[in-house]
């Protein structure tokens, strides 16, 4: 009885991760095409939550990577699964709260790692896994990016350097609807299946799913694309501003471009089954499609501060995990202790959006 | 033992795919974009064939970015 009550602790809980991560990070995607004006606020983060749905059940290949690519399964417990969450969910917020896009993926995989690294020690980590799979591939993917969205700016200008600007302005922002919505999908093929992978990793350990045959059940996958799309529509206004206009302003060329390339880098990692940072990825592209045009463009001072959250966030999450762990043991193993620290998860969750909705509230009026 | 941890073949994939989806999408884009701009110009001149002509290359560019934009989610989707 207590297990199950476990497990559906990790499935609420995993569900509010992917709501954080919409919240949190998923509006990245349709931040150049508001920056642009190609689409108004509110139709750009209705098209993302959308897209991020229908991109949940695009592919699995991610949850797989998660599920049993860097991690044993078999070594997972609810509370690990539990805590790994909540470590996470923590490093979103504190990092939503003061602006940096930072990883939701890796932090995610961060907390989960920390908290099975308090359970069972390094033996629980696939730790070639972890370097090969989610490591490398977030050093290159906003790298890639940055180059892709930087070739195709510089191939874009030269075809049309000598067109009227106006014209060219209105043909880019018409196509930023078709690359907002290839970044939006993309988000959802990738971001979604993380927290798929989780639930699923906490099924086996529940013994609902045979660690032999791991499967991502189809209710896991509807009710992650609900939660990272709800998650989605209802926020991300300090991220979209961050990454939209503080890092470089667009034209909107230059943002077609940085969304092209990130749909580009995101959905062909996503069917390799590499976990990405969608954050990463475009605002590599971001940068990218800037510095082609001007280096000075770039801002690069905020983007060193998005660097030091990028640095940040595996060790950060992971010792958030591991903290919650040992918090979750001192306090017995009943259902005692997770009901406790999931209550003071949503009662932080809370405060922080009201905190948030005040300021905005605020903001609004002044203007 | 770096080599065998990194599965360089696959991410090479990843990089080519990128590249090729990513410039491609923008090019063809661009193309298209140009030649919305010569069939104005050219329907501005009264020059009806050329006009014809660049409707044509913007409707091939248009249909080839759908078309690469379908592919990849057809790709993406197969298991």
């Amino acid at each position: 009885m207590q297990s199950t009550i476990l497990v559906v602790l990790v499935v609420v809980t995993a569900l509010a991760f992917d709501f954080t991560n919409g919240f949190h990070d998923t509006a990245n995607v349709i931040a150049s095409a508001i920056s642009t004006r190609a689409l108004s606020p509110r139709t750009a983060i209705a098209l993302a939550a959308v897209l991020n749905f229908a991109g949940a059940f695009v592919s699995l290949k991610v949850a797989a990577t998660v599920a049993t690519g860097i991690i044993d399964p078999a070594k997972i417990t609810e509370a690990v699964a539990f805590s790994g969450l909540i470590g996470a969910i923590i490093w979103n917020l504190i990092t939503w709260y003061f602006g940096l896009p930072s990883s939701s993926s890796h932090a995610l995989i961060g907390g989960v790692i920390g908290a099975l690294l308090a359970a069972v020690g390094g033996s629980g980590v696939n730790w070639d896994g972890l370097i090969g799979k989610v490591v490398v591939p977030a050093l290159i993917a906003p790298v890639l990016a940055f180059v892709v969205a930087g070739v195709s700016i510089v191939a874009v200008y030269a075809m049309l350097g000598r067109r009227r600007p106006g014209l060219v302005n209105r043909g880019f922002r018409l196509g930023q609807v078709l690359t907002s919505g290839m970044l939006a999908l993309a988000h959802g093929t990738n971001d979604a299946q993380k927290t798929m992978g989780v639930i699923t990793l906490a099924l086996v350990a529940h013994g609902t799913i045979s660690a032999d045959h791991v499967y991502v059940p189809t209710w896991v996958v509807l009710c992650a694309a609900s939660a990272i799309a709800l998650g989605t529509y209802a926020g991300g206004w300090r991220i979209i501003r961050t990454v939209g206009t503080r890092i470089i302003r667009m034209d909107p060329a230059q943002a077609f471009a940085a969304q092209s390339a990130g749909a580009s880098v995101i959905l062909a990692s996503s069917h390799f089954g590499y976990p990405l940072s969608s954050t990463h990825v475009i605002s590599g592209a971001v940068m990218g499609a800037g510095a082609a045009k001007r280096l000075s463009a770039v801002r690069w001072g905020v983007a060193g501060n998005i660097a030091v959250a990028w640095v940040l966030t595996l060790p950060a999450a992971g010792l958030f995990g591991a903290a919650v762990y040992f918090l979750q043991q001192a306090l017995g193993a009943g259902v005692l202790g997770p009901m406790l620290i999931w209550l003071v998860a949503l009662a932080l969750l809370a405060s922080l959006i009201l905190v948030r909705r005040t300021r905005f509230a605020r903001a609004a009026q002044a203007s | 033992m770096t080599a065998a941890i990194i599965d360089t073949a696959t991410l090479a994939k990843v990089v080519v795919y990128s590249l090729l989806a990513g410039v491609g999408i923008s090019v063809l884009f661009a193309v298209g974009v140009s030649s919305a701009a010569s069939v104005a110009d050219a329907l501005r001149d009264r020059r009806t064939a050329a006009g014809a002509a660049w409707v044509v290359v913007f409707v091939l560019s248009a249909v080839v970015v759908l078309g690469i934009v379908v592919l990849g989610i057809v790709v993406m989707s197969t298991k």
